[in-house]
C-alpha cells in the first residue's frame, strides 16, 4: 500500500537515513563566505531602494519603535533601512558564532537567516543586545563557555519587542524606560536557555521553532505582570503594499544563488536530494551534516521559491513579515524542513483559509502558513494527511494565542505550534495508523 | 553532579536502540563521572540491524558543543523514538558491532 503508506506513517518504525558517506565537502570557510555573502547582498540591496541619508533615518526610527508585531520596518524606517537592518544582524551572528568557534551547520545556518528575517519586522540593533547579553550571563553563572549557549542567544532575539517596548512603547520616562527595557530583556535571556532545553519534551522535537514556544511562555509571563501594572501592548498592523516587485527580483536573486551554488558543488543532485528529503525533519536534523551544504542549499532555494510561489498565488504581497516569514522557512531547510515536509502543512493552512473567517492572501494568513511549516516534522514522520491536519489545526490556534503575550513575542507561530505538536503527537502515536515507512519504500 | 545525569540520558538512548530492535536482554557497563563516561551494551539478537553501518557513521560525527544547553534533554527513555543523530553529535566517538550473534555498542565522552 505505497499510496496509503505515504499519506500515514509510524515515527515509531522509522529508521533514521543517516549521514550520506558520500557527501561533497565543503570547507568551514567556505560556508562562512557563503553567509558573509547572503548578508552583504541583503546590506546593499537596501542601498538600491534608498539613500544613505534616508536609511541612517530610517534606522533610527527601527530602534527606537516598539517592535511588537507586526511592526514593519520597510514602513517605520524604509525599505532600504529594513534590508541594511537585516545585513548587519546577520553580519553580526555570524562574527559572534565565528568567534565562539561555532561551526557553520544546519542549526546556525537556521538561526542566521531567522534573524535576518525578523530584522526585517522586529529585531534590530538596539534590543537584541540585552536578551543575548542575559544568556551570556547564564552562561558565566554556569561557568560554561557562551558557545555551548549560542542556539538559545540568536534565537532567543524574538524577545526584542519586550525589551523595545518597555524601552519606547509605553511612554515611559526616557532614561527610566530603556533602563527597564534593557533589563527585562536581560531577564528574560537569562532565563530562556534552561526554559527552552525543558520545554523541547512538551512537543517532543515536533515543533521546529522551539524557542518560539519558550519566547511565548516568557512573553506570556512579562505581559502578565505588565497588565498587572496597567501597562498593555496595542495590536498593531504596520504593513507595506506595492514593492512586490521589486522584493520579488531580490528574492530570486537570492534563491537562485543558493540552487547554481548546490549545482556547481554537487555531483550527484537528485541521489542528494531524494536522501534529504527522506529524513523527517524533527529536531534535531541538521542537513548540513547529513547531506552536505550544497544539497542543502539547494533544499533552501527550492523552500524558497516554493515560499514566495504560495504568496504570489494566493494574492498576497510581499512585505517586511512575508520577507520574515519566507527567510525563515529558507533558513530552516538546513534544520529540518523540506519541500516534501512543508507542503502538507501549507495545504493544511490553505484549506483552513477555506474554512474559516480569515482571508487567505492578508498578511495574517500568510505568515501563517509559512512559519506554520514550524510543524513540517509531523508530516515528514507521520506523513501527509497527519501534516494537513496540523496546518489546519495550526491556523485556528496561531490567531488565538498572540494576546497572551501581546506581541511580544516574535514567533508566534512558534508558540501555536509547540500547542499542537503537543496536542497531536501524543494522539497520533497512540492510533499507531500505519507500521510502513518513507524509508520502506524507497 | 549534572554530567552524571547527561551519561545517564545518554545510557537511556543506547538502551532505546536494543529495545527498537527487540533486543530485551542486555548486559551494561557504565562508567560515569563529572569528568568522562564510558557505556558498554551488549545483547544477543539473530541478526544484525539494517542501520547498524548508520548508526557507527552517526556515532562519530564530529561533537557539537552548541546542542549540550539546548538539546541534551531530547535524549533518552521516551520510549516512543530514537535520536541517534543528536546522540552521536552529544558523544566523542562510539563503535556499533555485531559479532558471533552479539550486537555491542560502546560510546565514550570527556565532559
Amino acid at each position: 500500500m505505497p499510496l496509503l503508506s505515504s499519506l500515514f506513517r509510524n515515527p515509531n518504525a522509522l529508521n533514521q537515513p543517516g549521514p550520506r558517506q558520500d557527501i561533497p565537502h565543503i570547507a568551514e570557510q567556505k560556508r562562512i563566505r557563503y553567509l558573509i555573502f547572503v548578508s552583504l547582498l541583503t546590506l546593499f540591496t537596501g542601498f538600491v531602494f534608498n539613500t544613505p541619508s534616508e536609511i541612517l533615518k530610517g534606522l533610527g526610527r527601527i530602534m527606537t519603535s516598539s517592535s511588537i508585531l507586526l511592526t514593519d520596518y520597510m514602513v517605520v524606517g524604509n525599505i532600504g533601512s529594513a534590508f541594511v537592518n537585516s545585513g548587519i544582524l546577520m553580519l553580526i551572528a555570524i562574527f559572534i558564532a565565528i568567534r565562539n568557534h561555532t561551526s557553520v551547520s544546519g542549526p546556525l545556518v537556521a538561526a542566521v537567516f531567522t534573524i535576518g528575517g525578523f530584522a526585517f519586522f522586529g529585531k534590530n540593533l538596539y534590543n537584541i543586545w540585552p536578551i543575548m547579553g542575559g544568556v551570556m550571563l547564564y552562561a558565566k553563572y554556569q561557568n560554561e563557555p557562551f558557545g555551548k549557549f549560542i542556539l538559545p542567544a540568536f534565537f532567543g532575539t524574538a524577545l526584542g519587542p519586550l525589551v523595545s517596548q518597555i524601552s519606547f512603547g509605553f511612554s515611559l520616562p526616557p532614561a527610566f524606560g530603556i533602563s527597564l527595557g534593557i533589563l527585562s530583556g536581560i531577564i528574560a535571556g537569562f532565563i530562556l536557555p534552561p526554559l527552552a532545553n525543558h520545554f523541547i519534551r512538551f512537543h517532543q522535537g515536533y515543533n521546529l521553532y522551539n524557542i518560539g514556544f519558550t519566547s511565548g511562555i516568557i512573553g506570556l509571563l512579562f505581559m502578565s505582570i505588565l497588565r498587572g501594572v496597567s501597562l498593555e501592548t496595542i495590536p498593531t498592523m504596520i504593513l507595506l503594499e506595492g514593492h512586490s516587485k521589486g522584493l520579488s527580483v531580490y528574492l530570486a536573486i537570492l534563491f537562485l544563488s543558493m540552487i547554481i551554488y548546490g549545482f556547481v558543488n554537487c555531483t550527484d543532485i537528485f541521489k542528494g536530494l531524494s536522501h534529504l528529503f527522506s529524513h523527517p525533519g524533527r529536531l534535531v536534523s541538521d542537513f548540513v551534516a547529513s547531506d552536505g551544504f550544497p544539497v542543502t542549499l539547494i533544499n533552501m532555494g527550492l523552500l524558497g521559491f516554493l515560499s514566495t510561489a504560495y504568496v504570489a498565488l494566493t494574492g498576497g504581497t510581499l512585505n517586511g513579515p512575508i520577507l520574515g516569514g519566507i527567510f525563515t522557512v529558507v533558513g530552516f531547510g538546513a534544520f529540518g524542513k523540506h519541500v516534501k515536509n512543508v507542503i502538507p502543512v501549507m495545504a493544511g493552512i490553505y484549506l483552513a483559509n477555506l474554512v474559516f473567517h480569515w482571508e487567505v492572501s492578508s498578511t495574517s494568513s500568510l505568515i501563517a502558513a509559512l512559519f506554520a511549516t514550524t510543524l513540517a516534522p509531523i508530516a515528514g514522520a507521520y506523513g501527509i494527511i497527519p501534516g494537513i491536519i496540523a496546518g489546519f489545526l495550526h491556523m485556528a490556534v496561531v490567531m488565538n494565542v498572540g494576546y497572551l503575550h501581546g506581541g511580544m513575542n516574535l514567533y508566534n507561530n512558534g508558540f501555536s505550534g509547540g500547542f499542537v505538536a503537543a496536542i497531536i503527537v501524543p494522539i497520533l502515536d497512540s492510533l499507531k495508523i500505519n507500521s510502513h515507512t518513507w524509508e520502506d519504500e524507497r | 553532579m549534572q554530567n552524571r545525569f547527561r551519561s545517564v540520558k545518554i545510557l537511556e538512548e543506547v538502551i532505546g536502540y536494543f529495545i527498537h530492535h527487540k533486543i530485551e536482554h542486555m548486559d551494561i557497563q557504565f562508567f560515569a563521572d563529572d569528568e568522562k563516561m564510558d557505556i558498554t551494551v551488549s545483547g544477543v539478537s539473530e541478526t544484525p540491524p539494517i542501520d547498524l553501518e548508520n548508526l557507527e557513521n552517526l556515532l562519530n560525527e564530529s561533537r557539537k558543543p552548541e546542542y549540550e544547553e539546548y538539546y541534551f534533554s531530547l535524549l533518552g527513555a521516551t520510549g516512543k523514538r530514537q535520536e541517534l543523530p543528536l546522540l552521536g553529535s552529544l558523544v566523542d566517538s562510539g563503535t556499533a558491532k555485531f559479532e558471533d550473534g552479539i550486537l555491542t555498542v560502546h560510546v565514550k565522552r570527556a565532559y
